[in-house]
């Protein structure tokens, strides 16, 4: 319908960061996970 | 050898570097001996990474070095290093140790400058007077009783300390132009999307950029070569249209320069505005053009400013909650609510607390469009009064602060008379300018800054007309306290 070009890239799938390294900072962490308190 | 750090450029070291006179190990040694010696009454670093900096001077002798490679470089405490601490000056990061670099952390490690150490800096950026850190107020090298600027005084501080000979800040409304100017040494600020900010801890992401301090135009020149270009990872960030000249030109021939009459009658002390006429008719003396020219809505800039940034502080700061990374009390509370309320209650500064307040309120239903939605109508309108003005000149010529460096303690009270600060640098960062400040002269001992702002993208031409105006000043960046000491 319009004479436009995307110019984006394509999607490219790459690993994400290790989960061990990101909960490696958290305050507290549980089976692989963040662990906070209940929501209600 | 013994290396005298205080006054040492990075020119200088990269000389001494490649006559073999001093080593990379040689020269680290020596900035961190001197940090070791003097921040005691500076608090210009939060911490060194001695062990890891020799570790790179170490590998640097060992395999040959050129160019930059060697030369010590201090990073303000909002840039990522990885696995290394970054709290952007904040009791909510403390401990938290990135996962990554940030873009200019890689650019400079890549150019084989060698990190000292992470420098202090107000609350996430909030604050020019480094007061608004969690870990204690940094001190002006010239007079340790007065504030050396901020957010990024730590990194002003420590370059005219002699602790480092470049470091690199973070400016989103003058956190590297005034305390440039307080402390007597250069600091520029990057057109926006100059420089990558990936890695640096956001606080207001329209307006935040990195920039370098030095103790010469020269200097600054080489660092912003090394951490200026495009990053894959900082979608906002583009390749310059030229590459960053080292300048040379000692004249200011076909230069016009333009006089924003209405900014300085923006609380601009006496003494300020002598240096800066003074430095002015020098400049005309270089066969520079000096004209008045008006930008009639500079004067919303502050403002506005005070608006647009705690609005996007709000939004970015939402992240610090106590679930992914720094603070969590020992009692965080029966619920997740209660954790985020107590988490961020007990970890932000006051400053922070009132910028996050009031930028929710501008952005909340029913206000925005009055405040948040105007403020960005005075943004367009400011953008368009610069635009206008570079149609006649080109450069503008302001101080860099209304006033030289304050005693501590003096406006941390008064949030209004501690923003009125940025008023002659937050109108370069709402149009996302590139601006320097250079020093230009003394009012009542302490340095004056002179503030360039040029079009977007024209770093060089900035850098060129500071570098012949700083020859024609011949300013001595050496606090007259530090040279009796170190004499």
């Amino acid at each position: 319908v319009l004479d436009l070009e995307n110019v984006t890239r394509p999607d490219r799938p790459r690993p994400s960061w290790p989960a061990d390294d990101v909960l490696a900072g958290a305050p507290a962490a549980e089976n692989g996970a963040f662990r906070v308190p209940p929501t209600s | 050898m013994s290396v005298e750090t205080l006054g040492l450029t990075a020119e200088r070291c990269v000389e001494l570097l490649d006559a073999g006179e001093v080593s990379c190990r040689e020269l680290a040694e020596a900035y961190l001996d001197r940090i070791d010696a003097a921040d005691g009454e500076l608090n210009c670093f939060l911490r060194t990474r001695r062990e890891q900096a020799l570790g790179e001077a170490d590998a640097l002798d060992r395999s040959g070095r050129s160019g930059l490679q060697g030369v010590p470089i201090a990073l303000k405490d909002i840039l990522c290093v990885r696995g290394e601490e970054t709290t952007a000056g904040s009791r909510i990061l403390e401990g938290h140790r990135p996962l990554f670099d940030a873009g200019v952390v890689t650019r400079a490690r890549e150019a084989g400058l060698i990190p000292l150490g992470k420098t202090n800096m107000d609350e996430f950026a909030m604050g020019s007077s480094t007061e608004h850190s969690a870990f204690g107020a940094t001190h002006n090298p010239w007079d340790r009783s007065l504030v050396p600027g901020g957010s990024s005084g730590g990194s002003a501080a420590a370059v005219a300390a002699g602790f480092a000979p470049l470091s690199l800040g973070t400016d989103t409304g003058g956190s590297i132009r005034q305390p440039a100017a307080l402390c007597g040494v250069v600091g520029l600020k990057p057109t926006y999307g100059a420089v990558s900010r990936h890695g640096l801890i956001a606080f207001g992401s329209s307006l935040d950029q990195v920039g370098p301090f030095a103790l010469t135009v020269r200097d600054a020149a080489l660092a912003l070569r090394v951490i200026a270009g495009h990053d894959s990872c900082d979608s906002t960030s583009v390749p310059l249209p030229e590459p960053v000249r080292i300048p040379d030109r000692e004249d200011l021939r076909g230069v016009t320069l333009g006089v924003p009459a209405d900014l300085l009658t923006q609380g601009v002390e006496p003494g300020v505005r002598a240096s800066f006429d003074a430095a002015l008719v020098r400049a005309e003396a270089l066969g520079a053009t000096v004209r008045e020219i008006t930008l009639p809505h500079a004067a919303h800039a502050l403002p506005a400013y005070y608006l647009i940034a705690p609005a996007e502080a709000s939004a970015n700061l939402a992240r610090f909650d106590g679930v992914r990374y720094g603070l969590r009390l020992e009692e965080p509370g029966d619920t997740v609510v209660e954790m985020y309320g107590r988490t961020r209650s007990s970890g932000f500064g006051a400053e922070v607390k009132r910028r996050i307040m009031l930028g929710t309120y501008v952005l909340s239903a029913g206000y925005y469009d009055a405040y948040y939605g105007t403020a960005q109508r005075v943004r367009t309108l400011i953008r368009r009064n610069f635009d206008e003005a570079f149609a006649q000149v080109d450069l503008i010529a302001t101080p860099a602060s209304p006033t030289v460096a304050f005693p501590i303690g003096a406006r941390i009270d008064d949030p209004w008379a501690m923003y009125a600060c940025d008023v002659l640098t937050v109108p370069v960062n709402l149009a996302g300018l590139p601006g320097i400040s250079l020093p230009c002269g003394l009012s009542e001992g302490l340095p004056v800054g002179l503030q360039l702002i040029g079009p977007a993208f024209s770093e060089n031409r900035i850098l060129e007309s500071a570098h012949a105006l700083e020859r024609e000043l011949g300013f001595d960046p050496v606090p007259p306290a530090l040279r009796e000491t170190s004499a």
